[in-house]
């Protein structure tokens, strides 16, 4: 892997100069899908059983458009630890909760928040299942650059559906079973009592 | 999207998005049973740049869960054609591990996407859920499984999600972890 490294370096070098004197050429697109980008990341979780036992799980069920992609936090060894993971801030709003809805979502270093936001341009709306974010001390103190406000995180990765095109699907969830057989619209994704809001 | 604010970006790669959500969803559909291995654009997750799985600890790791992280290392190379030894943690560094987490039991993430290939990763351990040790095993061989290239699926093996204490891959999952095309 050293020759990959070192041919690396020197790619990020020669980027580096050329951003340097000004040429604009971006160095962070990456050519990637927005299936791909999601396809990067991926979790070991309890799955829910049916679409109500999600709910249940849930504080937060809402339709929602995204608003915004912004650099996240990092996670590392040290705030100056140039191999931390990356994440980005994705800012969503609903009518149904008047705050806005932060997810963050990991990044590839080499995926600019701009780059994921162009991306996800054709993706229309979501249904979201969300609760707090369960955050240990551990976790916060290897955590840099982390704003709280008005973070959620996903009850789980079935939580978040996708409508673009009139289709609605996961590209978090690559199981072969759904809790949401049958589910057309996006409607049909929300519970049956339709969104929950915080009581 | 909404536009208020920001400028709706250039549609871009529709083409090529629409087909992965449909192949979402016909997988989805389909109630097979055998899962898919990662093969980079077109498919699911991303296969490693090589079969040299070098690993390094984060200060967030504790010693204990060290071990047990250096336990699935090595059941990974007496398994398969794999192969690697742990370092300090750098750039290029293949897996980095670390202590914590969100709600889930543990995530995989690739730091760096070089053409079709993960060239690094970082491997999270969340350190309340997983507890007690069974399933942290099962969590770090689960998350150790994506880094190989290998998405979620199986029935009694390590790419199951949830909480289990399996810490082994079955068959299926290590013929395609040694079929990783591209070999040191």
């Amino acid at each position: 892997m050293s020759s990959s490294i070192r041919l690396r370096q020197l790619a990020i070098a020669v980027t580096a100069a050329v951003a340097a004197v000004g040429c604009g050429v971006s160095s962070t697109e990456s050519d990637a899908t927005a299936g791909q980008y999601f396809a990067s990341f991926g979790y070991n979780y309890v799955p829910a059983g049916s679409k109500a036992d999600l709910a249940a799980q849930s504080e937060l069920v809402v339709k929602a458009k995204l608003v915004s992609v912004e650099d996240g936090s990092y996670i590392g060894d040290s705030p100056d630890d140039e191999t931390a993971s990356r994440t980005a801030r994705l800012t969503f709003r609903s009518e149904a909760h008047p705050d806005p809805i932060v997810l963050q979502f990991p990044r590839p270093r080499n995926i600019s928040p701009a780059e994921i936001e162009k991306l996800v341009a054709d993706f229309d709306q979501y249904v979201l299942y969300l609760r707090q974010p369960g955050l240990s001390e551990n976790s916060l103190k290897y955590m840099f650059n982390y704003d709280p406000t008005n973070v959620w995180a996903l009850s789980t990765p079935q939580g978040f559906l996708v409508e673009a095109d009139g289709r609605v699907t996961n590209p978090l969830e690559d199981e072969k079973e759904t809790i949401f057989d049958g589910a057309q619209s996006l409607d049909d994704f929300l519970p049956e009592e339709g969104e929950k809001t915080l009581r | 999207m909404e536009t208020d604010g920001m400028s709706r970006p250039t549609i871009r790669k529709s083409a090529a998005l629409v087909a992965g959500l449909t192949g979402l969803a016909v997988a989805v559909s389909s109630g097979v049973t055998a899962d898919t291995f990662g093969n980079g654009p077109g498919d699911e997750g991303w296969r490693p740049d090589n079969k040299d799985h070098d690993w390094c600890y984060r200060v967030s790791m504790p010693n204990p869960m060290r071990s047990k992280a250096a336990d699935a290392h090595f059941y990974l190379m007496n398994a398969t054609t794999f192969t690697g030894q742990q370092q300090n943690c750098n750039s290029g560094t293949d897996v980095k591990w670390n202590y914590g987490g969100t709600n889930f039991l543990g995530a995989y993430v690739c730091d760096d996407l070089n053409g079709d290939k993960c060239d690094d990763a970082s491997i999270f351990v969340n350190d309340t859920l997983s507890l007690p040790f069974g399933n942290v095993g099962h969590t770090m061989c689960h998350e150790l499984g994506h880094s190989t290239g290998l998405r979620h699926g199986g029935t009694t093996d390590c790419m199951k999600s949830g909480r289990f204490t399996t810490t082994v891959y079955n068959q299926h999952h290590k013929d395609h972890i040694n079929s990783q095309a591209r070999v040191k």
